[in-house]
C-alpha cells in the first residue's frame, strides 16, 4: 500500500490574488478614514482662521460637552472591560444594567422632589440618589450573572455573548413592561445646579462640574479598590487565569460576582449623572450609550481599565466634536496642497513600483496598495480634488454614526485599542 | 426537605409570578378564554407557575456518585411551602397596590382593576389568602410529581398539549374547518369568544389521550422502520427520499394558502420571510460560525434597491422596473454590501466582529435616514409605490394563471436540468448513480421550457384583478424563494467550501495551516448570507409596498438571529422551524402572529427564550446532528476517555 | 547531491523579552529525517511555528527550495508543500474523521460555489477525488483509522489516534515537507514503536522529507539521519545521533550545570 510518491507539480510562492485585493480594499479603507479625518481637521482649523466655523464659545461647549459625555462613557466602559478581563466575552446587557440605573435613580429623584429634599439639602439628596442608582445596577448585574451567565463558563464563546443579548431583550421589555413606554422625566433641578460657573476660564454648567467630580471620585475609589484591597487583588489574579487562582484559594466565583458588582456599581453612578444632566428617559435608553461604551472600551484596549477611562473620553470628546468637523468638510482643499498631495502619491506609487521588482512577496500587499491606491488617489488630486467640498446638511443627525466609525476605524488601524488589551492568555475553544 | 431551597424556589416563583401580573400579561390573556367561561389563557400563563416552583423545590442536587432520595411524601409539603410562598408574594403585590393605589404612576398595571380581579368578589385580603391557598395546592401538585404514576402524567400532559395547542390554533383550526364548509364543527368547537366550548373539551381531550395512549405501543416500531431506512446509505435512495419530501414539502406550501384566510396568510408569508432571511444568517453564523449582528443591512440594502428600481416615486431615479427584473441588481447590490462590510471585519477576532456588524447595521439605517441620504433614499417618509410591474403602484393586478404556470415551469425546468445533469455524471462513469429514466427528463425539460416561455410571453393569461398584493400569490412566491435558499445551503453544506467554513468555525488558526484561505472563505459566507438577505429585502419590500428606514432596526438582526438559535445553528430544517414556530406563534418585530395578545409582550418573550435556550438546549431545537453533539462534548469527553483507554487496550493485545 | 528542501538563515523571533528564536541556521535536504532535540521551552516549537507562517520570523529568512518564504501566511506555506502536525494535537473535534482529512484538500482543489450548485460533473469527480484520496492516506494507519472511524468525530477518538489523525490530515495536504512536532508524545511504547516505523515509511514510501520534534531518544535514534540541538532558542550543536548524544554541552543543557559539577 501508499508505494505512490507525492506528485508535485511545480508550486511556485506567488502572493494570493484574493487576499492582495482584500488588503488593498482594506488599506484603501484606511486611507479613506485618515484622509477625511485629516481634511476635517485641516479644514475646520482652516474655516475658524476665516471665523467661519462656529464661535470660541461653541468650542468650550463642544469641549466641555465632550468632557462630561466622555467621562459617563467612561464609567459605563470600565464594567464592559471588567468583565471581559475576567470572563472574555462582551456582556451586552451591559447598557440595560446601565438603564435599569436610569429609572432606579429617577425614582428615588422623584421621591425626593416630592419630599422637598432635592431642593433644600441637594447635595446629601443626589448622594442618595446615587448611591441608590449603584444598588440598583449592581443588584440587576450580579442577578444576570447568577442567572445566566455562572452556567455557561466554559461554553463556547459565541453562546454567552448571545445569551448576553437575550437578558438585554429582558431587561429592556420588561422594563417597557412595567414602568411603560413612554419617556420619563428625570425632576428639575435646583437654580444654582442650571448657572454657569467659571472653572478655568471655561464657563460650566453647575451640574457638569458634578458630574465631572462625581466621575473623579468613583475612578479614584475603583483605582483604589482593584489596587488596594484583597477582593481587588483577587480580580485581578482570576483575571489573570482562572483556574490556577482557583488553585490557590481564591473563590472564583465569589470574585466574578465581586467584579459583576462593582461593574454595575460603576455603571450606576455613570446612570444617575446621565439622567441628572440628559432629564429623558425610556427603557431603551441604555442601548446607544452602552454601544458606545463599548466602543470606548475598546477605543482604550478592552481589559485595560485606565483605557476605558481614556477610550471614555475620547469618544466624548470626538462625538461632540465630530458634526463641526463634518461641516467643516466643505473647507474646500487648496489647488496647491492637492497637486503637492498628487505628487506625494504618485512618489509612493513609484516607491511601490520600485519595491515591487524586488520581489519580496510578503510585501505585495502593501506594494500594490501602494501603485494602485497610489495612481488613484493621484488621478483624483489632479482633477477632482482641488476646489472640492463635502456638504453634509444636518451633519448633527449622522453624530451616532461617529461612534462606529471610529470604532472601525480603530479596530482596523490598532486592533488591541489606544492602550493596549490587559486579556488573559488563556487559551479558549 | 431542605428548607432553604423550598424557600429560595418559592420566592423565585413569586417573583416570577408579580413580573408577569406587573408587566400587564395576566390581565391582557385574561380577556382571551381557553376553556371559555372556565379557564382564561390569563390564568393558564400564571398556574404554570407555582407547579413548576413546587417541583423545582423537591429537586435534590444529587452529587457524582450519590444516591438520589426516592420520592416521599416530605415532597409534596415542600411543594406545598414553595407553592404557598409563590401565591404569597403575589398576594402581597395585590395587597399593597390595594393599599397604595399611587403605585399605579410608576407600574401601570399594578390597578384598581388589577386588585379586583385577584379579590375575587370580597376584599384584597381575601384575594391574598386565595392565591396563596391556591398556591399552596398548586406546589404540592408539583411536589408530588414524582410521586404520580407516569401514565397520569402522560395523561395530564396530553390534555394540557390539547386544549392550549387548540386554543394557540384557533385561527388555522378555524380557517381550516370553515374552508372546508364544516361551520358547524367551527362552532360546536369554538365558542362566540373564539375560546373552547366545555364539551368540546372534553371530548378533544379524551380523543387526544386516547390517540396517545394508543399509539405508544406502535410509535417504537414506527422508529424502527425510520431507522433502517436511514441505514440504507445508498446515494440513490438518499437522493430519491430528499427529492421526494422536497416535492411533497413544496406542493404542501404552495397549496396550504387555499385553506387560510387573508390573516393566516399574511403570517405564512411572514414565516417564509423569516425562514428565507434565517437561512442566509444560518450560512453566516451557523456554517461559519461568523456572529454577524448587523444581517439588517443587507436586507435593507435588497429592499432599499427593490424599492428604487420599481417604484415610480422613487426620488433619485426610477428606472421602473418590473420586480424581476431587478433581482439580478439586488444580487449585485447584496454581493458588494457584502464585500464591503465584510472585508475590514474578517481579520478582527469573533466577539469584535459581532459589535463591528452591528455598528455597520446602524451606520447604514442612520445613513438611509438622514438628510444627507435623502435625495436617493427619501429619508424618514421612505420609498413608497414598489409594486411588481412597473406602473401598477401595489401590484395592482397579480398575475394568477399566467405567472403560476411560469413557476411551475422553472421548477420543472430546474428538475430536468437537474436529472439530465446527473445522468451526464452517471453516463461519464464516476459514480455508481444509476440514469434517470431519459424520456421524463426530456418531457420535464420540454414542458417546463414551454409553460415558462408561455408564462412570461401571456402573463396576464387568466388574471385576476386584485386590490393590492395578494396574501396568496404572495406567500407562493416567497415560498419558491425559501425553496432556492434551502437548495443552496443545502447543497454548499456538503461540499469543498461547506467543509471549509466548518473548518473555519471550528479552529481559524488549524483551518489557516490546513491550506484555507480564511479570506476568501469568510467573505465568501458574508457575500452568500448577503444575497440570500437582499432576496429577503427585495420580497418584504414588495409585500409592504413601501419601505422605511424604521423597518431596519438592530432588532431584526436580533430577532433572525434567534430564529436561528433557536431553531438550531447550522441546520436548515432547525431554522424552518424555529420560525414557524417563534414568527408563527410569536410574530416578528413588526409583524403579527397567531396570538396577537403576545403584540406588546413579544420581545419580552423573544428574551427569555434566547436566554433559555443558551442555558438549556444551545443547539436548538432541531439540531444538526453534530452540532448537538459539539453542545454536549463536555459529557462525551468521558466517552472519549474510556474509548481512549479501550483503544490503547487494542494496542496492545492487536 | 539532494536537492536542498529547506534552509533557514539567522531566523530568529522574540517575544516580548524572551529570544524564543535567536540566529538558527538550518537545512535540509530531500529525503532527510532530521529531529530537533532541546529541553523544554528550547523554542523548537517556535521553530516550526516560524517556518509554518503561524508566527513569522522577526528578523532572518527561510528558504524553500531556494524560494523565501518568510511571512507568508500558514496557507500560502501549506500550498507550496510544507504540511504540520501540533505538539498539543488541534483537529477540528467535531468534523469526521474523513473530513477532517478531506478538508486538508482545500489546497489541492478548487471547486467552488456555482459547481457545487449545479453539481456538475467535474465537482462531482472532484468531490469523489477527495474522498477516494482521503480514505487512501486513512488506510496508511491500518486499520485504526479505518472504516467505521471515518463517520466519528474526531474528539471521540482515543490519543493516540488524535495523533494519528493529525498525520494523515497533513498527509491530505500533498506535502513535500513535512514537519511533525512530537509525533510520540503521550503513546505508550508499542503505539511509539509503530509510529517510529511508520516515519520511515513515510519518507521512504511516499517520499516525503521530515523534520520532526521529539523528547523519546529511541525515536530519534532510530529514524533521524541527523539530530539538531536547540536550547535557549540558539542552535548548540548538530550531527548524528551518536555525535550528538554524547556531547557535554547538550548533556549540559539537559541535565543543567550540576551533572558537570558532580
Ligand atoms: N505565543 C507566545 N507568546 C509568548 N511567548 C511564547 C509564545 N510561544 C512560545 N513562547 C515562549 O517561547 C519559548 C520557547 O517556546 P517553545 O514552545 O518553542 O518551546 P519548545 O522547545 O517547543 O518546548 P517544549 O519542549 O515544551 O515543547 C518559551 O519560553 C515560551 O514560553
Ligand atoms: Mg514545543
Amino acid at each position: 500500500m501508499a508505494t505512490e510518491t507525492i506528485r508535485v507539480e511545480q508550486r511556485r510562492v506567488r502572493a494570493d490574488l484574493p487576499t492582495v485585493i482584500v488588503d488593498v480594499f482594506i488599506n484603501a479603507l484606511k486611507i479613506f478614514l485618515l484622509f477625511f479625518a485629516v481634511w476635517s481637521v485641516v479644514g475646520a482649523i482652516g474655516l475658524q482662521i476665516e471665523g467661519r466655523l462656529i464661535s470660541a464659545d461653541g468650542w468650550r461647549d463642544v469641549v466641555t460637552g465632550g468632557v462630561v459625555q466622555g467621562a459617563m462613557y467612561g464609567l459605563v466602559a470600565l464594567g464592559y472591560s471588567m468583565v471581559y478581563g475576567i470572563l472574555g466575552f462582551i456582556n451586552f446587557a451591559h447598557g440595560e444594567v446601565f438603564m435599569v440605573g436610569m429609572f432606579g435613580a429617577m425614582f428615588v429623584a422623584h421621591g425626593m422632589a416630592d419630599n422637598g429634599m432635592l431642593e433644600s439639602n441637594f447635595f446629601l439628596a443626589m448622594l442618595i440618589i446615587i448611591v441608590a442608582a449603584m444598588i440598583v445596577s449592581a443588584a440587576v448585574a450580579v442577578a444576570t450573572e447568577k442567572i445566566a451567565y455562572r452556567q455557561l463558563r466554559g461554553a463556547p464563546r459565541l453562546i454567552p455573548l448571545i445569551t448576553s443579548i437575550g437578558v438585554s431583550f429582558f431587561l429592556q421589555y420588561a422594563i417597557s413592561g412595567l414602568f411603560g413606554p413612554g419617556v420619563k422625566r428625570f425632576p428639575e433641578l435646583p437654580e444654582f445646579m442650571q448657572r454657569r460657573y467659571s472653572v478655568l476660564g471655561l464657563l460650566v454648567n453647575g451640574s457638569q462640574i458634578l458630574v465631572i467630580v462625581v466621575t473623579a471620585l468613583s475612578v479614584v475609589g475603583l483605582w483604589w479598590f482593584v489596587t488596594r484591597s484583597k477582593t481587588g487583588r483577587a480580580i485581578r489574579a482570576v483575571a489573570e487565569d482562572k483556574e490556577i487562582a482557583g488553585l490557590m484559594g481564591i473563590n472564583v466565583d465569589r470574585t466574578v460576582v465581586m467584579t459583576f458588582l462593582v461593574g454595575g456599581a460603576m455603571a450606576g453612578v455613570a446612570a444617575s449623572m446621565w439622567a441628572f444632566l440628559y432629564k429623558n428617559i425610556f427603557f431603551l435608553s441604555g442601548f446607544l450609550p452602552g454601544i458606545k461604551a463599548f466602543t470606548a472600551a475598546v477605543l482604550g484596549g478592552i481589559g485595560n481599565l485606565p483605557g476605558a477611562l481614556l477610550g471614555g473620553m475620547t469618544l466624548g470628546i470626538v462625538e461632540a466634536a465630530g458634526p463641526t468637523f463634518l461641516t467643516a468638510l466643505r473647507w474646500e482643499i487648496p489647488q496647491v496642497v492637492s497637486y503637492a498631495l498628487g505628487v506625494l502619491a504618485l512618489g509612493l506609487a513609484a516607491f511601490g513600483a520600485y519595491r515591487l521588482r524586488n520581489k519580496v512577496i510578503v510585501q505585495t500587499s502593501t506594494n500594490v496598495s501602494l501603485i494602485v491606491l497610489g495612481l488613484v488617489f493621484a488621478a483624483l488630486a489632479f482633477t477632482v480634488l482641488p476646489g472640492f467640498q463635502v456638504v453634509i446638511p444636518g451633519a448633527s443627525q449622522v453624530k451616532d454614526m461617529i461612534a462606529f466609525i471610529v470604532l472601525i476605524g480603530v479596530l482596523m488601524i490598532r486592533p488591541i485599542g489606544l492602550l493596549g488589551e490587559r486579556l488573559a492568555v488563556e487559551e479558549r475553544g | 426537605m431542605d428548607m432553604r431551597r423550598v424557600v429560595r424556589q418559592g420566592l423565585i416563583g413569586g417573583l416570577t409570578l408579580s413580573l408577569i401580573v406587573a408587566v400587564g400579561m395576566f390581565q391582557v390573556f385574561d380577556g382571551r378564554k381557553v376553556i371559555d367561561p372556565y379557564l382564561s389563557a390569563g390564568y393558564a400563563l400564571i398556574l404554570w407557575v407555582p407547579i413548576l416552583f413546587g417541583y423545582r423545590a423537591t429537586r435534590q442536587v444529587v452529587p457524582d456518585g450519590a444516591e438520589r432520595r426516592p420520592a416521599s411524601s416530605t415532597d409534596i409539603l415542600a411543594g406545598a411551602i414553595a407553592g404557598a410562598i409563590t401565591g404569597l408574594l403575589l398576594g402581597l403585590v395585590v395587597v399593597i397596590t390595594a393599599l397604595k393605589p399611587d403605585i399605579r404612576n410608576s407600574f401601570l398595571y399594578l390597578s384598581p382593576v388589577m386588585v379586583e380581579k385577584f379579590s375575587y368578589g370580597g376584599t384584597h385580603w381575601l384575594g391574598a389568602g386565595i392565591l396563596t391557598a391556591a398556591g399552596a395546592v398548586l406546589g404540592a401538585f408539583g411536589g408530588a410529581m414524582d410521586l404520580i404514576p407516569t401514565t397520569v402524567k402522560r395523561i395530564l400532559a396530553t390534555v394540557a398539549a390539547t386544549l392550549i395547542g387548540f386554543n394557540f390554533a384557533e385561527l388555522v383550526v378555524g380557517d381550516i374547518l370553515r374552508s372546508a364548509g364544516q361551520n358547524t364543527l367551527d362552532r360546536w368547537i369554538y365558542s362566540s369568544t373564539r375560546g373552547i366550548n366545555p364539551l368540546a373539551a372534553v371530548v378533544l381531550s379524551v380523543i387526544a389521550v386516547a390517540l396517545r395512549l394508543g399509539l405508544r405501543g406502535r410509535s417504537g416500531g414506527l422508529r424502527e422502520r425510520f431507522g433502517n431506512g436511514d441505514n440504507e446509505r445508498t446515494d440513490n435512495g438518499k437522493r430519491m427520499r430528499y427529492l421526494v419530501i422536497a416535492v411533497v414539502a413544496l406542493a404542501a406550501g404552495a397549496w396550504l394558502p387555499n385553506l387560510f384566510g387573508l390573516y393566516l396568510n399574511e403570517v405564512l408569508s411572514n414565516v417564509g420571510l423569516f425562514i428565507l432571511l434565517g437561512l442566509g444568517l444560518n450560512i453566516v453564523v451557523g456554517y461559519a460560525g461568523l456572529l454577524d449582528l448587523g444581517y439588517v443591512a443587507f436586507f435593507a440594502v435588497g429592499a432599499y434597491t427593490t424599492a428604487i428600481l420599481t417604484s415610480p416615486a422613487s426620488p433619485a431615479l426610477a428606472p421602473e422596473l418590473a420586480f424581476f427584473a431587478s433581482l439580478p441588481w439586488v444580487l449585485v447590490m447584496a454581493a458588494i454590501a457584502g464585500l464591503i462590510i465584510g472585508t475590514p471585519v474578517i481579520r478582527m477576532r469573533g466577539d469584535y466582529l459581532a459589535i463591528v456588524t452591528l455598528g455597520f447595521g446602524e451606520i447604514i439605517r442612520i445613513a438611509f435616514l438622514s438628510d444627507w441620504m435623502k435625495p436617493i433614499t427619501g429619508g424618514a417618509q421612505g420609498i413608497l409605490r414598489i409594486g411588481f410591474f412597473p406602473g401598477e403602484s401595489r401590484g395592482g393586478i397579480i398575475l394568477q394563471w399566467g405567472m403560476a404556470l411560469a413557476v411551475i415551469g422553472i421548477i420543472a425546468l430546474i428538475v430536468g436540468l437537474l436529472r439530465w445533469n446527473s445522468s451526464r455524471i452517471s453516463a461519464s462513469g464516476l459514480t455508481d448513480i444509476p440514469e434517470y429514466h431519459k424520456p421524463t427528463t426530456y418531457a420535464l425539460l420540454v414542458v417546463g421550457l414551454v409553460l415558462t416561455v408561455g408564462g412570461f410571453i401571456k402573463p396576464d393569461f387568466a388574471t385576476w384583478v386584485i386590490p393590492g398584493i395578494h396574501p396568496p400569490s404572495m406567500f407562493r412566491i416567497i415560498l419558491v424563494f425559501v425553496a432556492l435558499a434551502a437548495f443552496v445551503s443545502w447543497r454548499l453544506r456538503d461540499s469543498r467550501v461547506g467543509r471549509s467554513w466548518m473548518a473555519i468555525r471550528e479552529d481559524e488558526q488549524i483551518a489557516q495551516s490546513m491550506g484555507i484561505n480564511i479570506v476568501t472563505t469568510k467573505l465568501l459566507a458574508f457575500v452568500m448570507g448577503a444575497m440570500l438577505a437582499s432576496l429577503g429585502g427585495a420580497l418584504f419590500a414588495v409585500k409592504l409596498g413601501s419601505i422605511y428606514p424604521h423597518s431596519f432596526e438592530i432588532i431584526q438582526s436580533i430577532i433572525i438571529l434567534v430564529v436561528v438559535i433557536v431553531g438550531g445553528m447550522g441546520s436548515i430544517k432547525g431554522v424552518m422551524i424555529g420560525a414557524v414556530v417563534l414568527i408563527g406563534i410569536l410574530g416578528g418585530p413588526t409583524q403579527p402572529g397567531l396570538l396577537r395578545e403576545f403584540g406588546e409582550f413579544k420581545l419580552l418573550i423573544y428574551g427569555v427564550i434566547l436566554v433559555w435556550m443558551m442555558l438549556k438546549r444551545p443547539e436548538g431545537l432541531w439540531p444538526e446532528a453534530r452540532r448537538a453533539q459539539e453542545l454536549h462534548q463536555d459529557e462525551m469527553s468521558q466517552d472519549a476517555w474510556l474509548q481512549a483507554g479501550e483503544s490503547a487496550a487494542e494496542g496492545v493485545s492487536g | 547531491m539532494a536537492e536542498r528542501m529547506l534552509e533557514t538563515k539567522a531566523l530568529a523571533k522574540r517575544f516580548g523579552g524572551l529570544n524564543a528564536l535567536s540566529g538558527v541556521d538550518f537545512h535540509i535536504d530531500r529525503g532527510e529525517i532530521v529531529s530537533i532535540i532541546g529541553p523544554n521551552g528550547a523554542g523548537k516549537t517556535t521553530f516550526f511555528n516560524s517556518i509554518s507562517g503561524m508566527y513569522p520570523p522577526d528578523t532572518g529568512d527561510a528558504l524553500f527550495k531556494g524560494q523565501s518564504i518568510a511571512g507568508l501566511s500558514p496557507d500560502q506555506i501549506t500550498k507550496i508543500g510544507i504540511a504540520r502536525t501540533f505538539q498539543n494535537v488541534r483537529l477540528f473535534p467535531n468534523m469526521t474523521v474523513l473530513e477532517n482529512v478531506m478538508v486538508a484538500r482545500h489546497c489541492r482543489t478548487k471547486k467552488s460555489v456555482i459547481p457545487t450548485l449545479f453539481h456538475t460533473p467535474g465537482f462531482v469527480q472532484e468531490e469523489k477525488e477527495i474522498e477516494d484520496r482521503a480514505k487512501e492516506i486513512l488506510s496508511f494507519f491500518g486499520k485504526r483509522l479505518h472504516g467505521y472511524r471515518w463517520q466519528q468525530p474526531a474528539y471521540v477518538l482515543s490519543y493516540a489516534n488524535r495523533r494519528r489523525l493529525e498525520i494523515a490530515r497533513a498527509m491530505a495536504t500533498d506535502p513535500e515537507l513535512l514537519l511533525l512536532d512530537e509525533p510520540t508524545a503521550g503513546m505508550n511504547p508499542r503505539e511509539s514503536m509503530e509510529l517510529r516505523e511508520l516515519i520511515g515509511q513515510l519518507r521512504d514510501d511516499w517520499g516525503y522529507t521530515i523534520i520532526m520534534i521529539e523528547h523519546d531518544m529511541r525515536v530519534v535514534r532510530d529514524v533521524s539521519d541527523r539530530v539538531v540541538v536547540l536550547d535557549h532558542g540558539v542552535k548548540l550543536t548538530e550531527g548524528t545521533y551518536e555525535e550528538v548524544s554524547t556531547n557535554p554541552q547538550v548533556i549540559e543543557a539537559y541535565l543543567g550545570k550540576q551533572a558537570e559539577t558532580s
